[in-house]
């Protein structure tokens, strides 16, 4: 098995956990670990590779590009879906910035 | 976290739904190198790594979770060689996925399933890796 998720790093306070579930994406209020999950699951050999650069880079080059095709993004998917998007991407990548939200690859094996 | 599911299950199905608009689909190959209406944050070099990491290859069968419209599955089956199960509990996503193996010229290797990765309609053991992207987040 091979994924990408997203979740909080270990040792959050409560106040910077809050800000970070109420940004994040709704399964990181979760307070299982995924290498608890995989083992509980029957998996072994579990590895896991810090991809949170890659997660900042990825999100700020999907801003970029929303607001260079807006137009065309508002036509089809409409004004508030566009400027929802682009406010939950400006938070998480400010959340990402000040390290509230991790993104893994985790893999293992079974 | 219910009613946030329904919302996150509500913005997939529209955003799906739209698959194959030319403004989403130009932002989504600058953001991540793909054009399977994905959202997320697997680029296509990492979803390269992926198959490289599953060892996928003709003969292998490969089951992606919450796979959307096919990304990263139906792309792996594409550049692999392996046979993939796309599951999607999202109406939109598995139509939309179903679509892309027609046009992909998938259709002896790749099945689009509705379901939801806790009840998935397969058998144990017939599954040779596993695959999902930012779907439990």
């Amino acid at each position: 098995m091979a994924f990408h998720t997203i979740e909080l790093p270990a040792g959050l306070t409560p106040a910077k956990r809050r800000r970070a579930v109420s940004i994040g994406p709704p399964a990181v209020a979760v307070r299982t670990t995924y290498p608890g999950l995989l083992r509980s699951a029957g998996f072994n050999e579990i590895d896991a590779v810090d991809l949170t650069a890659e997660y900042l880079a990825t999100q700020l080059r999907w801003l970029a590009a929303t607001l260079r095709h807006e137009a065309g993004l508002r036509s089809a998917l409409g004004d508030d879906v566009v400027e929802e998007g682009l406010k939950r991407r400006r938070s998480t990548a400010s959340a990402i910035k000040e390290g509230l939200l991790l993104r893994t690859l985790y893999t293992a094996t079974r | 976290m219910a009613q946030e599911q329904f919302l996150e299950t509500e913005r997939f199905g529209e955003r799906y739904a739209a698959s194959g608009e030319a403004g989403p689909r130009a932002v989504e190959l600058e953001a991540i190198g793909s054009d399977y209406s994905a959202t997320g944050y697997t680029t296509r070099e990492q979803a390269d790594e992926l198959g490289r990491l599953l060892e996928l290859g003709p003969g292998s069968v490969l089951l992606d979770i919450g796979a959307g419209c096919g990304w990263p599955g139906l792309y792996l089956a594409t550049t692999f060689g392996c046979s993939v199960i796309s599951a999607d509990p999202i109406v939109e996503g598995a139509r939309a996925a179903q679509d892309r193996i027609g046009s992909d010229g998938l259709e002896s290797r790749a099945i689009a399933l509705l379901a939801a990765g806790e009840q998935l309609p397969i058998r144990a053991g017939s599954i040779d890796a596993v695959v999902h992207a930012d779907v439990m987040c």
